[in-house]
C-alpha cells in the first residue's frame, strides 16, 4: 500500500501545480477546508498533518526530524528535479498551520510556532517542540527550493508567489501561501483590472501602492475577499509607516501583481478574458457624464454586453481608449450598483464607490477617474449624496480655497467638487493623517523609487542611453517624487548632487524642484536609496531650432484655410510673415511732439497734418512709456517732402529715403506750398531739397515783383 | 525669473515643433502651479491665443505643431509701433535684452489681462520706430525678418469660409454632435436631419466638424463651419462688429468686437490680434472678444470673407 505521503504529494501536485497553472500565479494555499475537500474528493483517510508526521525521525536526535524527506528531496535534486519537490505535504502542512493563526487558545494572531506545535499535538513547549522548532529551518529551505523550482521551469507548472521578510524569514513562507486562497486571488483579478493595473504589472506598481488601493477597494464592501485576508489588510494598513519593513501582504500583492496577465481567474471558463476597469469621464466642460475604457492589449474591436442584452461594439480610438461607450449613459443605479459588461474576450466592471476623484487625461483633455491623487495637480471629485457632506468637510480640511461645488449631469443627488488640489502641504498632510471613510480619495501614489515628473522638456532626443532622466528648460523644472519612507515621522531627507540639503519632505507631496535655484547642467535629486539625474538649460539653440516654421497657410492668392507643411516652393503665411500681398501707402512717422507738418510734391500740391491724440488702447494696455507724443502720417500719392516744426525748430525728410526727387515745378501762384519749403528752408543740406527751396523763393520772389 | 507665460513660450521655441499633446501636458503643469484655479480646457484656450498672436501654426486635426520664426511687423494705425512675435529662444531672449541695454531699441512688454483659471500668456514685445530701416536693422539682429505690416497684408489674404471639401455622410449610428447656435455648443443627435455643422469622431479617431447642406457634407473646421452655416441662414447675423476710437483723428480705427459662441477661424484672428500685436479683450458682461486698433478696412475684409456684414455697435 502506498504511503499517505505519497497520495498527499500527487494530490497537490495536481492540485497547485497541475497543466492548468502554467504560467499563472500559483500560491499553495490549504486550510482545514481546502484539505477536508482534497482528502474526500481523492479518498485520501490519513489527514495532511498526520502523512507529514509518520514521516518525521522522532526516535533519537542523530537525524534531523525530517531527515527522510531531506534525503528524499537531495535524492530528486540529483536526478535532475523532475516532477514537483517532494517536500510539497511538508510545505502544504506548514500553511495549514499558518492558516489556524488566529488570536484563540491563549496565542496571538501573529504566533505560528504554537500552531505549528498544535498541528502535530505537540506541546508548546519540551523537546518536540525544540525538535519542531529547528525543522522548521529545513522547512524554510524547502521553500526555497520550491521557489527555485517553479523559477527554473520557466513558469510551466505556475508562477511562483513564495514571499518571505527578513524579519520573519523562516515562517514568511508559509504565512505568505496563507494569505491568499482560491477565491481571493479570483477576486484580485477583478481588483488589478478595476484599478487598471497593466498586466504583469508593467507600470510597476510597488505593493504598499497596491495595499493602499485594495484597502480602499475593499473598504465597506463586500469585495468576496477571505475573512482572513481582510483581516491581514486591515493589521497592514494599521502599521502606519512600516517602520519594521513591509508586511508579508505587500511583498505577495506585487508577486501577484508582476504574474497578473491581464486576464480575469475564472475557472469554469476554458478562454481566459481580458479585464478592465471602467473609468467615468466628465466631459463637455463638466456638462456630460460618459463612460470610457481603456484599451486592452491586442484587443483593437470587440463586441460587450450589459445585463439588459444591450451590447456594445468597441473600437480603438485616439489616446488609446475605446469608443463605442457613448450610448451607455451613467446614471444613479449604475454608479451605485456598478457596471458590468462582458463579452466573450473582455470583461469591463465599473465597482460600485460613493466618491469618484477624476483627473485631467492629458491625451482626451477631459476629467476622467483615476486611482491616485496627485496633490500638485487639479483634481474632481464626484460623491454621492451620503458622502457629499464628508467630502466637503475634508476638503475644506485640505484648505483648499477654490473648490466650487455643482450638480453631476445626469445624476439626481450627487455632486461635483471642482478645482480640489492640495496646496498647503501641511493641512493636506494632517487630513490625510486623520484618515475617514474616503480619505482614500486623497491618497497619493505610494512609490518605491525617486522619479521626476511633469516639467517642460527639451531635447527630448537626447535622452535615450544616456543615463539622464530628462533635460529640463530653466524654471520648467520637473517635480520629485520621493520613495516612501521607513522613518517614524514618514519624511524623507532630500538630496542634491550629493548634498542632503537639511530638507526632509513628506513623500506624499511631490517636491517641487522649480523653486531651487539651480545652475545650468547636471543634477541628482532624490533620497539616499534611490535618486534622478536630468539637466536644466536655458536653451540649446543659437539659431532656430529644427522644425520651426515647418507649418504654415499655403498662399495662392488667398491663404489656405488650414495649415500644412512648408517644405514645398510654394508661399505661406508663418506666423505673422505673410507675402506682401497689397501695396501700402508709405507712412512716416515722427517721434516727437509735432505742431504743424505738410507732405509736399513737387507740383506745388501741400497737404497739412493734423495732430492726433495717443491711441485709447496704448493708454490702457502699454506700459506708461509708450504712451509718447508721435505722429503717425500716411503719405499722398505724389509726395515727396515731409517738413514739420517741433517746440524747437523746423525739420526736413525725404518721404522716400534715397530715392531720386522730381525736380519741383510749382506754379507761380503756389504760395502756401513755397512759405511751407521755406519755413523749413535751411534746416536740410539735401541738394535735392536744395531745389526746392530755389523753387520756393522763385515762387515768392515772383509774387513780391508782382506787388511791386 | 522668468513669467510663466514667457517660459512656456521659450520652450516651445526651444522645442520647434511638435505633438500638441506633448504641449498641453507642459502647459497644464505649469498652469497649474501659476494659476491655483486653472480651468477646463485652459490649455486649449493657450494654444488659441498663440495661434493668434502668431507664436505657434497649429495643425488641430493632425494634432501638431510649430513655433513660427521670429517677425518683426509694423501695427497699423498706431503711431510708430510694430509687434515682435514668433520663436523666442533663450538665445534670442540674450540678443533682445543687450540690445535694450544698450538703447539700441525701444522696448515694451505689455502683458495680458486673462481670467484666473487661464494659463498666463507671454508678454506682448512692441518696440517704437521711427522710420521702417529701424526695424529691419532690428529683426537683422534678432535673427528675425521684417514683414510688411500683417494686419494689412494677412486681412487680403483671408480665405472664405466657403463650402469646397465635399466627405461622405458620417457612418450610420455613429455618435453625432449638432452645433446648436442659440446655447453655442454641440449637443448629441441621433441622426443628422437639418442643414447645420456637425461634430463626430472618424474611423481614424479623429475628431471632425462637418457641415450639411442640402443632402451633401462638408468636411470643415469648427470656426468656418460656424460662418459657413451661419452665412446660409443669416448673412447680417449681427455677431462681428466695429466701433471707430474717439480719439481725435482715428476715426477709421477702431475696435472689433467678435459674439462668444461665433469665433473667428487661425487666420482671422490673427488678423485682428496683430492689429494690436495684443490679445483681444475678454468682455464677461457683454460676452463678446474685443480685439483693439482693428482699421476699419480690415474689419471689413474679415467680415466679408466669412459671408457676413459689418454691424456698428458698443459692447
Amino acid at each position: 500500500m502506498r504511503r499517505a505521503y505519497d497520495r498527499w504529494h500527487e494530490v497537490l501536485f495536481a492540485e497547485f501545480f497541475g497543466v492548468g497553472h502554467a504560467l499563472q500565479s500559483t500560491v499553495l494555499y490549504v486550510d482545514d477546508e481546502v484539505e477536508r475537500e482534497l482528502a474526500e474528493r481523492h479518498g485520501i483517510d490519513t489527514p495532511l498533518a498526520q502523512a507529514v508526521a509518520d514521516e518525521m525521525y522522532w526516535e533519537g536526535s542523530d537525524q534531523a526530524l525530517l531527515w527522510r524527506i531531506l534525503s528524499q528531496c537531495r535524492l530528486w535534486v540529483a536526478q535532475g528535479c523532475n516532477g514537483a519537490p517532494p517536500s510539497l505535504p511538508v510545505l502544504a502542512a506548514s500553511v495549514l498551520a499558518a492558516t489556524r493563526m488566529a488570536t484563540s487558545d491563549g496565542m496571538r494572531r501573529t504566533n505560528f510556532r504554537g500552531r505549528w506545535y498544535q498541528m502535530f499535538g505537540v506541546p508548546q513547549e519540551g523537546y518536540k517542540a525544540n525538535r519542531l522548532d529547528k525543522a522548521l529551518d529545513d522547512v524554510a529551505a524547502m521553500w526555497e527550493q520550491l521557489d527555485s523550482w517553479l523559477e527554473e521551469t520557466g513558469g510551466l507548472y505556475g508562477a511562483s508567489t513564495v514571499s518571505t521578510d527578513e524579519f520573519y524569514w523562516r515562517v514568511g513562507y508559509p504565512v505568505s501561501q496563507a494569505l491568499v486562497r482560491r477565491s481571493d486571488r479570483q477576486a484580485l483579478t477583478r481588483f488589478f483590472a478595476t484599478t487598471r493595473l497593466r498586466p504583469r504589472n508593467s507600470t510597476e506598481v510597488p505593493g504598499r501602492e497596491l495595499l493602499r488601493r485594495l484597502t480602499a477597494w475593499s473598504a465597506g464592501r463586500d469585495r468576496r475577499l477571505s475573512p482572513r485576508l481582510m483581516e491581514e489588510l486591515r493589521f497592514a494598513s494599521g502599521s502606519g509607516s512600516f517602520e519594521k519593513g513591509d508586511p508579508l501582504i505587500v511583498s505577495l500583492l506585487e508577486r501577484l501583481a508582476s504574474d497578473w496577465d491581464g486576464t480575469l481567474h475564472e475557472p469554469d471558463r476554458k478562454q481566459r478574458r481580458r479585464a478592465l476597469g471602467l473609468r467615468l469621464a466628465v466631459t463637455d466642460r463638466g456638462r456630460r457624464l460618459e463612460w470610457l475604457a481603456d484599451v486592452s492589449e491586442d484587443i483593437e474591436e470587440t463586441t460587450v454586453r450589459i445585463h439588459d442584452g444591450r451590447s456594445f461594439t468597441l473600437h480603438t480610438e485616439y489616446g488609446n481608449v475605446y469608443s463605442g461607450l457613448e450610448t451607455l449613459e451613467p446614471s444613479e443605479a449604475q454608479l451605485r450598483l456598478g457596471v458590468h459588461l462582458e463579452g466573450d474576450d473582455l470583461v469591463i466592471e465599473w465597482v460600485p464607490q460613493e466618491v469618484v476623484l477624476l483627473r485631467m487625461h492629458s491625451d482626451l483633455g477631459e476629467w476622467v477617474s483615476t486611482e491616485y491623487f496627485e496633490p500638485g495637480e487639479q483634481h474632481w471629485i464626484l460623491a454621492s449624496s451620503s458622502a457629499a457632506g464628508q467630502v466637503r468637510s475634508m476638503l475644506r480640511a485640505i484648505g483648499t480655497q477654490a473648490v466650487r461645488e455643482t450638480s453631476v449631469p445626469g445624476v439626481p443627488g450627487w455632486r461635483t467638487f471642482k478645482g480640489v488640489r492640495a496646496v498647503n502641504d501641511a493641512a493636506f498632510i494632517n487630513t490625510l493623517d486623520s484618515g475617514g471613510e474616503h480619505i482614500h480619495v486623497l491618497q497619493p501614489q505610494v512609490r518605491q523609487h525617486a522619479k521626476l515628473v511633469g516639467g517642460l522638456r527639451i531635447a527630448r532626443e537626447y535622452r535615450a542611453g544616456s543615463g539622464v532622466a530628462g533635460h529640463y528648460l530653466r524654471g520648467g523644472e520637473p517635480d520629485l517624487l520621493l520613495p516612501a519612507a521607513y522613518s517614524p515621522d514618514g519624511t524623507v531627507e532630500v538630496a542634491l548632487d550629493g548634498q542632503t540639503s537639511k530638507l526632509r519632505a513628506d513623500p506624499r507631496v511631490p517636491f517641487p524642484l522649480n523653486v531651487l535655484p539651480l545652475e545650468e547642467g547636471q543634477h541628482e535629486v532624490g533620497t539616499s536609496s534611490s535618486s534622478q539625474v536630468f539637466t536644466v538649460y536655458d536653451g540649446f539653440h543659437e539659431r532656430l531650432p529644427e522644425g520651426t516654421g515647418s507649418l504654415g497657410y499655403k498662399c495662392d492668392g488667398t491663404a489656405a484655410p488650414r495649415v500644412s507643411d512648408t517644405k514645398s516652393a510654394d508661399v505661406f503665411v508663418r506666423g505673422a510673415a505673410a507675402p506682401a500681398h497689397t501695396a501700402l501707402p508709405r507712412t512716416v512717422i515722427v517721434k516727437r511732439e509735432v505742431l504743424e507738418a505738410f507732405f509736399l510734391d513737387p507740383y506745388g500740391g501741400v497737404v497739412s497734418v493734423h495732430s492726433q491724440q495717443t491711441p485709447p488702447w496704448v493708454v490702457k494696455r502699454l506700459p506708461e512709456a509708450a504712451a509718447s507724443r508721435v505722429l503717425e502720417a500716411e503719405a499722398p500719392i505724389g509726395a515727396v517732402w515731409f517738413v514739420y516744426r517741433t517746440p524747437q525748430r523746423w525739420w526736413v525728410r525725404a518721404v522716400v529715403p534715397n530715392a531720386a526727387v522730381p525736380v519741383p515745378e510749382p506754379s507761380g501762384e503756389d504760395y502756401r506750398w513755397a512759405y511751407a519749403v521755406l519755413s523749413a528752408g535751411s534746416k536740410c543740406s539735401d541738394a535735392r531739397w536744395s531745389a526746392y527751396v530755389q523753387a520756393a523763393e522763385a515762387v515768392i520772389g515772383t509774387r513780391d515783383r508782382s506787388a511791386e | 525669473m522668468t513669467k510663466p507665460g514667457d517660459l512656456l513660450l521659450r520652450w516651445l521655441s526651444e522645442e520647434g515643433a511638435g505633438d500638441l499633446g506633448e504641449v498641453k501636458q507642459g502647459l497644464w503643469w505649469l498652469g497649474t502651479k501659476a494659476c491655483p484655479n486653472i480651468g477646463t480646457g485652459a490649455p486649449g484656450r493657450w494654444l488659441r491665443d498663440a495661434v493668434s498672436l502668431a507664436y505657434l501654426d497649429i495643425d488641430w486635426s493632425g494634432r501638431r505643431w510649430s513655433v513660427a520664426p521670429p517677425v518683426l511687423t509694423p501695427l497699423p494705425k498706431a503711431q510708430g509701433l510694430a509687434v515682435l512675435t514668433g520663436s523666442r529662444t533663450a538665445a534670442f531672449d540674450r540678443r533682445l535684452d543687450e540690445l535694450v541695454q544698450d538703447r539700441l531699441v525701444e522696448l515694451y512688454r505689455a502683458s495680458a489681462e486673462r481670467p484666473p483659471g487661464d494659463i498666463p500668456l507671454p508678454d506682448s514685445l512692441i518696440v517704437r520706430f521711427g522710420e521702417e530701416g529701424e526695424l529691419a536693422d532690428l529683426a537683422a539682429d534678432l535673427g528675425g525678418v521684417l514683414a510688411p505690416c500683417f494686419a494689412y497684408q494677412g486681412a487680403s489674404l483671408l480665405p472664405s469660409s466657403a463650402l469646397v471639401e465635399r466627405t461622405s455622410a458620417p457612418e450610420y449610428a455613429a455618435p453625432l454632435e449638432q452645433y446648436d447656435f442659440e446655447h453655442c455648443r454641440y449637443l448629441p443627435v441621433r441622426r443628422p436631419q437639418h442643414n447645420g455643422l456637425y461634430r463626430l469622431k472618424r474611423r481614424d479617431s479623429k475628431q471632425v466638424c462637418q457641415v450639411l447642406r442640402s443632402g451633401d457634407w462638408y468636411e470643415t473646421t469648427h470656426e468656418h463651419g460656424v460662418y459657413a452655416v451661419l452665412a446660409d441662414q443669416n448673412s447680417a447675423a449681427d455677431v462681428l462688429r466695429w466701433l471707430p476710437e474717439e480719439a481725435c483723428g482715428r476715426e477709421r480705427i477702431g475696435t472689433l468686437f467678435v459674439d462668444w459662441g461665433y469665433p473667428l477661424p487661425d487666420l482671422h484672428r490673427r488678423v485682428a490680434a496683430m492689429c494690436s500685436g495684443l490679445a483681444p479683450r475678454i468682455n464677461d458682461a457683454a460676452q463678446n472678444l474685443a480685439y483693439d486698433n482693428v482699421p476699419k478696412v480690415v474689419a471689413m475684409k474679415i467680415a466679408h470673407s466669412l459671408g457676413q456684414a459689418l454691424g456698428d455697435s458698443s459692447e
